[in-house]
């Protein structure tokens, strides 16, 4: 097992700094720089630009600006973002736990609506429901998140007047609530984003599940648990659901990149403060501090996931252990 | 007439009761809280250094002015400018200095009294190379100090007498407080805690700024010239115009300060909300490039005067505002705004005549071909025009144009680009033509950065390299003349000009309509800047939510 965690860690370690490093030269290489398009105005003085890139060292040679942010890297320093007036840590210390938050909530709601499904699913297997439910996950699957988001918030939001339409909490009111208002007003925010990644990572991993499920429950340990009497929730439990985990954990460990990419849509449509939308605007204005630090957190979240699936499947699995 | 004991009685009653009736309708007339939904976070909130517009919003709700340019806009001499800080201003005799004299009312938001000496603090920090404020070049050339008479009085020695620079000094220096700002590095102030927490003077007072969800300011009140109507005001950060105005529609935002068209369309249908045109500082128009990319050689196509007219005349662009925009836009009359005080509607436009246009294109020898489309020898009349993928207005405008250049025998490909490429490929000159748009400053003068030869030096913005002497020497007339109406005659005849030669083709200029809850009362909207007015802005008890109660913690 310590093989199998240095081996990853170091796979991750490595990965993290080609993820960085390439898009430290992409972000720089595009056209524009952080004083752009804030300055294509007729009443800026045309030096400022040129002023404030020597400022800020945008005007030396490439491998310079490289050397240079991995050495403030190393003193734990992000660097400052243009486009929020502030430095990069504070605006990552709003933004990653707003998106750790919906990415933790909509994978937990949709790995365990998935498998539920999915087992669900392979116990009627050949069932009229079975086939309606797996019609519905199909076309859910089909459908772009950003048009199940928009579904919902015209519902939901717009009609029906149940769930805030935007925002992690409400601007005018929250800060007025105790303790517990807070709590619930930031759920009620959360509801709909959550349940829009959720749908479509319940519908993926159910897929997954059933088809795991349906190669589990032919086996023999499964018939002669049914022969010992055990009921059909008591074998399932027992016996199916923990032989079929494996593959699961391991998409797990795919779904937090997929997550990520998502969310992207899922946070700019309901205006849910996280970090994928803020990287976006930030590479829309060349923000290239912000960016950066939006690739390495999200490069190493998705490497310690892709890692954590590994061992955990490692630990359920002897002989993925014995492989490593 | 003499009145009884009774009707003395009553007399005062009625007296009393009408006083109270005031007093506590102007009582009640206060308060509320304003939720305005706007996709971008400021881009810092300290005046010398702020670009964007909601950062622009915010900041002059939280700093005044000495003095604010009035309703007309003008920007010559001093004729309409309000009292702000200052409460009068007096010119030498030769106009090359202006003596201030502050409000002695006015206060910092921490209490302490904004002195003279602010004033010229500010001054030292906006043209302070190291600060590179926006507008420092623009104060440094126009100002040479500003000196300390008193507490409450300081004088503006200026470099020149020009006839904008009153206009020039208020409008671009906002006093800062020296107690706060005084012992902070120069290099250091773009990122201080200042620049997202301002100390100010002005209606509102500085709440909360959290990236990315809410910027907050709550009504100052001790404010000199008396406590603003409302409570609060808070910009909600949502980044999906399409959620903005769900926000609007589900009552949780009041006020949106930009519709689409058919958004506004569909909103002026509820009953609960109102379309309200506001005034716009933007123009949209296709650049020519007089130059063959970054060389200096000449433009194969666009270095010749006849083939732009020809080109512009061949697009029917009335025609073109109307399918795009409706009726929210007008077609571009040249490098000028309708809301600038120069401007002149009267100037007729090179005319959509596609007989002419044609006659022009075949005798400079752009022949149709088989396929309709017309070449000069081996060379095919076509090139390439940028168009950023960030306005859906420009991008269905591109299409339009390019059919109907293909009509005219011209073939145009379109260039989609992100907003920075399209500033970057324009700066540096490799570009054929680009559908660009302009934020003109509210004074016509900024004319000599977008239009004249002083806007093809470095950092100018007349990227396609349009130079014309005579067009120079009009604006520079126009720009010295100290009298309203000679400055007018001589805009014109730059505009005249610029019409003329056709550097660029005036496409359109939109018309901004904001959507506002019924709930808020904002009367007419300035047309230089909608959020100038949010201090008399109220919202009418019966009309109140839960959330204008709502107390901030701060």
């Amino acid at each position: 097992m310590r093989r199998l965690l240095v081996t990853r860690a170091t796979q991750a370690a490595v990965v993290v700094s080609l993820v960085v490093t390439l898009s430290f030269v992409l972000v720089h290489l595009a056209p524009g720089d952080p004083f752009t398009s804030s300055y294509e105005d007729a009443s800026v003085a045309g030096n400022v630009r040129e002023q404030q890139r020597a400022a800020w060292g945008y005007d030396r040679p490439l491998p310079e600006q490289y050397v240079r942010w991995v050495g403030n890297l190393a003193r734990g320093e992000l660097g400052w973002s243009h486009s929020l007036s502030r430095p990069v840590g504070e605006v990552m210390r709003g933004v990653v736990p707003a998106t750790l938050l919906l990415m933790g909530t909509a994978l937990l709601l949709g790995l365990t609506g998935g498998v539920a499904l999915g087992t669900w699913q392979a116990a009627r297997h050949g069932s009229r429901s079975e086939r309606a439910t797996s019609a519905v996950t199909l076309f859910t699957l089909s459908v772009p998140e950003f048009l199940v988001a928009l579904g919902v918030l015209a519902l939901f939001s717009v009609r029906w007047r149940l769930l805030p339409v935007s925002g992690m909490l409400n601007p005018a009111t929250h800060d007025s609530l105790g303790l517990a208002g807070r709590i619930a007003d930031i759920a009620r925010h959360l509801i709909l984003p959550a349940a829009t990644l959720a749908a479509v990572t319940a519908a993926a991993v159910s897929r997954y599940q059933r088809s795991t499920m349906l190669g589990v429950l032919p086996e023999e340990f499964v018939r002669t648990a049914y022969a010992k009497g055990a009921s059909e929730g008591a074998v399932l439990r027992r016996h199916v659901i923990p032989n079929g985990l494996g593959p699961l954990i391991s998409i797990s460990g795919l779904l937090l990149p997929a997550l990520f990419g998502g969310s992207v849509f899922v946070e700019k449509i309901f205006g849910w403060p996280g970090m994928g939308l803020t990287m976006v605007n930030g590479m829309l204005g060349r923000d290239y501090p912000l960016v950066l630090a939006g690739v390495l957190i999200g490069s190493v979240l998705v490497a310690v996931g892709g890692a954590l699936a590994d061992v955990l499947a490692a630990l359920t699995d002897p002989r993925l252990r014995a492989g490593a | 007439m003499r009145l009884d004991f009774k009707q003395r009685g009553a007399l005062a009653g009625l007296g009393l009761g009408l006083l109270c009736a005031v007093a506590c309708g102007g009582e009640s007339a206060r308060g509320g809280t304003v939720v305005i939904a706007t996709a971008q976070d400021p881009d810092g909130l300290f005046p010398p250094t702020h670009e964007g517009e909601v950062a622009l919003q915010v900041s002059e709700l939280l700093f005044d002015h000495l003095a604010e340019r009035g309703p007309a806009m003008n920007t010559l001499g001093d004729s309409g400018f309000e009292p702000r800080l200052a409460r009068r201003w007096q010119w030498a005799r030769d106009s090359l200095s202006l003596t201030f004299e502050l409000d002695p009312r006015a206060r910092w938001h921490d209490g302490q009294r904004v002195r003279a000496s602010d004033v010229r603090f500010a001054w030292s920090v906006y043209t302070d190379p190291l600060v590179a404020s926006r507008v420092g070049g623009d104060l440094s050339q126009s100002l040479d100090s500003v000196s300390v008479r008193d507490s409450l009085t300081c004088v503006a020695w200026f470099k020149a007498r020009t006839p904008e620079q009153f206009n020039t000094l208020v409008m671009s220096l906002t006093p800062l407080p020296e107690h706060v700002l005084g012992r902070t590095p120069r290099d250091s102030l773009r990122t201080s805690a200042f620049v997202r927490a301002p100390v100010g003077n002005g209606p509102f007072r500085f709440v909360r700024w959290d990236a990315r969800q809410r910027v907050e300011i709550a009504a100052n009140t001790d404010y000199y010239r008396g406590r603003p109507r409302l409570d609060r005001v808070i910009w909600s950060i949502t980044p999906e115009m399409r959620t903005i105005v769900q926000g609007l529609v589900a009552g949780e935002a009041d006020f949106v300060e930009r519709l689409t068209p058919v958004d506004a369309a569909a909103a002026a249908l509820r009953p609960d909300i109102r379309v309200v045109q506001r005034g716009n500082f933007d123009y949209a128009f296709v650049r020519f490039n007089f130059f063959d990319g970054p060389s200096d050689r000449p433009h194969p196509l666009f270095a010749d005067r006849a083939l732009r007219r020809a080109i512009s005349m061949s697009l029917d662009r009335g025609a073109m505002v109307h399918n795009v925009l409706d009726t929210l836009g007008h077609t571009g009359l040249g490098p000028f705004l309708r809301l600038h005080w120069s401007a002149d509607t009267t100037i007729a436009p090179l005319p959509f005549d596609t007989t002419t246009a044609g006659r022009t294109l075949d005798s400079l020898g752009w022949r149709r071909g088989a396929d309709g489309m017309r070449a000069r020898g081996t060379r095919a009349l076509a090139f390439g025009m940028l168009v950023p993928t960030s306005s859906n207005n420009r991008q269905k405008f591109a299409v339009l144009i390019q059919e109907q250049l293909r009509q005219a025998g011209i073939k145009m490909t379109l260039e989609p680009v992100d907003q920075n490429t399209l500033g970057d490929r324009q700066r540096s000159r490799r570009f054929d033509a680009a559908f660009d748009a302009l934020v003109p400053t509210p004074s016509p003068s900024g004319l000599r950065q977008t239009w004249t030869s002083t806007g093809t030096k470095p950092g100018g913005l007349n990227h396609g390299r349009y130079v014309n002497p005579a067009f120079d020497a009009m604006v520079d007339s126009a720009v010295g003349a100290a009298d309203t109406r000679v400055a007018k005659e001589r805009y014109r005849a730059a505009y005249r000009i610029a019409i003329d030669d056709a550097p660029a083709v005036w496409m359109f200029e939109p018309v901004q309509v904001a959507g506002v809850n019924k709930r808020l009362q904002v009367g007419a909207l300035r047309r230089d800047g909608w959020w100038r007015g949010i201090p008399d802005w109220f919202i009418a008890p019966a009309a109140r939510l839960p959330r204008d109660t709502a107390a901030s913690t701060r």
